[in-house]
């Protein structure tokens, strides 16, 4: 157990820290709000790591990375946040579509997808689940009809984040050679083939979150299938192996949202015009809270310490999620709670959380669109949703209990 | 941070393993447990592993509080008779510069911090409601400590008092009237606490930071305890999971059943959540960090309650059997619900907490 870093990596985070000082200030501040607005804001920041050599720092050096472990990415990813740099658009090319294809790929496919997207030329995205094959994506029903020189791709896929802006699409479908996962395809689809409907889908607080994506009979050629025809269970394992370290760690900063969250409660007076932070029951709840960060932390750290070692993805990855959601939901129902009404008021609301007499902790400017107030209700809301993406909360249960601790399947 | 263990730390965890599961097999450990008997498994443990953990300038056979916190881990995991070893190892850094004597004592585990037991020991020393006994011009001490953990047993007692208005920290020797003892008996009888009252009882001055080491008492209080939780709680889920895949009901395991699984998997990310932080912790401190008390009262705060959750899971897991004084689980479930609440529960440590974290603006 080793607390402080070893000098390689001090000097990298060094190096990054210097980096970001320098190049974020060159980007047209502030980051819009709106996805749609934000891709050209993002290319930009994704071209500058690009020629930084800082874009798929993970990516083999074969295909333009530097090939960096995971404790030294991991780094790159705290200093990123730190210093506020932009929000990543295209986490499913780079973390997950760029490695499948360049362990699974032909040198067409590497060749034709791998620098574009470090270079933020194509934004991707995942058709994997379908509204009848979530929890079970085994059971998919997207087909796969072969025709001559390719397959004509008919069905319908679901909760498809960034489908609107992306260029390309990682596709499950189903060749039907085989049972189940035994019948089932990977190919590289571009969004702008003909039979391709996007359709937006709003998450419960009614912004635009995922998407549907309607395959009509669309027309990829041979050379879009990855690794063997049936032979697509293996590549999409593939793909959510390389996820492991995210899902494990959660997308959420829970280091800085703490913080964020005690600052607020410093300026903060309670329903007596007392200081919030005398509460006990505030300052009992601050400590769990905080504590459940630390632990979280070090499951982190833990973590990446065996992936960065090359130790099989295994146990920790659901312990992980398991660990670190509960965590986000009971944070910020917190921070609500010490609003009126429990903070359960619409994003559209112009005194949520500024025009509290007694808690003004929350202050903000309403035209912004994230006061602190709809800062802690988004958050409330996408982590009902984190937990459920990926392998939902019962799901997650069955595979440590399964997989790690031997119970019987059935 | 780099969380993995060094090959000798590996080493070292699988010898103690095996030697524990030699001397303090469960059937040992059960007639221990019913005759209240524990003293002379405790001098073996002593004699065999006494120094591991405490470096060799401190009088130990070198190590630091990984070793501890492995030890503790694995005395939890037998519900191995373990008093003595953890209050010489909060009472022996009052020895530093006195190597030779803290040696002995590490050999014999004879030593123990007088500090009551239901709190974090920095809690009895310097509140204002605290009881410390006082220390006169002629070095005696005079007053009581309840639930002196290992009480029963010391040979000696590392009295925080207080002199003049300071804290200072004497030595006492445990003979004559001048100390009363009064055992008490807990439902985990592998350990032990005593109720000390002090009459004019001659004491000898350990030159020593008194503040330093009763935080230290603090830390190590902290990390050791939760180690000691961890390893109960895992025999615990080990067990609960073995019982499910023999015990059929219905015509199946009942470890087929969903809600079964769903309980066994979340003690395991207990468990899990738990040894990450614990080593963390224990590494935090190790190297003097300057949040070690933050990660300290964590660890206890979130692996004491943590624990005694598990403890009720594996008790429904296994139903009415586990229930029984015939089978081992209660030696666990006991180990583990004394582990929530010794040397501080949740509530104390995180108040300790909150106020470290410095929240009043």
């Amino acid at each position: 157990m080793e607390f402080s870093e070893s000098p390689e990596v001090a000097d990298f985070r060094t190096e990054v820290r210097a980096w970001m000082a320098e190049n974020l200030p060159k980007l047209s501040w502030p980051e819009p709000p709106e996805l749609e607005a934000k891709l050209p804001f993002w290319r930009t920041y994704q071209r500058m790591l690009f020629e930084a050599g800082y874009a798929g720092l993970s990516w083999s050096p074969e295909f333009g990375g530097q090939g960096i472990d995971e404790r030294r990415a991991s780094v790159f990813t705290e200093e990123a946040q730190s210093a506020g740099a932009p929000e990543r658009l295209n986490t499913i090319g780079e973390d997950f579509a760029g490695p499948t294809i360049a362990h699974f790929g032909t040198q067409e496919q590497k060749d034709a997808h791998l620098r574009r997207i470090l270079a933020g030329e194509d934004i991707w995205c995942q058709l994997f689940s379908e509204p009848e094959s979530g929890s079970d994506l085994a059971s998919l029903r997207t087909k796969a009809v072969k025709v001559d020189g390719g397959y004509r791709i008919t069905g319908q896929k679901i909760w498809t984040s960034r489908a609107q802006l992306a260029s390309f699409a990682i596709l499950l479908a189903r060749t039907g050679g085989g049972e189940r996962h035994k019948g089932i395809t990977y190919f590289l689809l571009p969004m702008d083939a003909e039979g391709v409907t996007v359709r937006p889908l709003a998450h419960m607080l009614g912004e635009a979150e995922f998407n549907e994506v309607f395959l009509d009979e669309v027309f990829l050629p041979d050379s879009a299938v990855v690794g063997d025809v049936d032979g697509g269970w293996k590549v999409a394992m593939g793909t959510l192996g390389f996820e492991r370290v995210a899902i494990a760690t959660g997308r959420v900063n829970t280091g800085q949202e703490i913080e964020t969250l005690m600052s607020q409660i410093r300026e903060a007076r309670g329903p007596d015009s007392a200081a919030l932070a005398s509460d006990p029951r505030v300052r009992s709840a601050v400590a769990d809270l905080y504590g459940r960060v630390v632990v979280h932390g070090a499951i982190s750290q833990r973590v990446i310490t065996g992936a960065a070692d090359g130790q099989p993805p295994g146990e920790v990855t659901s312990i992980g999620k398991l660990y670190f959601c509960p965590l986000v939901d009971d944070m910020t129902d917190f921070a609500l709670s010490l609003q009126s009404l429990d903070g359960q008021y619409d994003l559209d609301d112009e005194f949520a959380g500024i025009e509290e007499p007694d808690h003004d902790a929350f202050g903000g400017d309403p035209a912004t669109t994230d006061t602190p107030s709809r800062h802690w209700l988004r958050l409330a809301n996408q982590g009902r949703g984190t937990a459920i993406a990926g392998g939902s909360t019962f799901i997650q249960r069955n595979i440590v209990s399964e997989r790690i601790l031997g119970m019987p399947r059935k | 941070m780099e969380w993995s263990f060094s090959e000798d730390q590996d080493d070292y965890a699988e010898a103690l393993g095996d030697w524990l599961d030699d001397k303090a097999d469960v059937e040992s450990v059960r007639s221990w447990f019913e005759s209240r008997d524990v003293g002379g498994f405790e001098g073996e443990l002593a004699e065999a592993w006494g120094g591991v953990g405490i470096s060799e300038t401190a009088g130990g056979q070198g190590g630091g509080i990984v070793e501890l916190a492995l030890t503790a881990e694995a005395l939890g995991r037998h519900a191995a008779p373990s008093g003595r070893w953890l209050a010489t190892a909060l009472a022996v850094p009052a020895l530093s510069g006195n190597e030779q004597v803290a040696g002995e004592f590490l050999l014999s585990s004879g030593l123990a911090l007088a500090v009551d037991s239901s709190h974090r020991p920095a809690a009895t020393v310097g509140a204002p409601e605290a009881q410390s006994p006082s220390v006169d011009a002629d070095g005696r001490v005079t007053g009581t400590v309840p639930r002196v953990l290992a009480g029963g047993s010391a040979t000696h007692l590392v009295v925080p008092a207080v002199k003049d208005g300071t804290l200072v920290l004497r030595l006492v020797e445990v003979e004559g009237s001048a100390v009363t003892v009064r055992p008490r008996k807990l439902l985990d009888r592998s350990r032990e606490v005593a109720d000390i009252a002090f009459r004019e009882a001659p004491s000898a001055e350990l030159a020593v930071d008194a503040d330093a080491v009763i935080q230290r008492a603090d830390e190590l209080a902290a990390v050791l305890v939760s180690a000691d939780a961890l390893g109960s709680t895992e025999r615990m889920l080990e067990m609960s999971v073995e019982y499910s895949l023999i015990r059929h009901q219905f015509g199946v395991p009942i470890g087929s059943f969903q809600a079964v699984k769903h309980a066994a998997a979340s003690m395991k990310v207990d468990v899990e959540a738990a040894r990450s932080v614990i080593y963390y912790a224990a590494a935090a401190v190790e190297s003097g960090q300057s949040k070690s008390l933050l990660y300290s009262a964590t660890t206890k705060a979130q692996v004491g309650a943590g624990a005694a959750r598990a403890a009720d899971s594996a008790l429904t897991i296994h139903g009415a059997i586990g229930y029984t004084w015939e089978h081992d689980l209660h030696l666990f479930y006991k180990r583990a619900r004394l582990d929530a609440v010794l040397l501080g529960g949740a509530d104390e440590w995180n108040r300790t907490l909150a106020d470290a974290l410095e929240l009043d603006g």
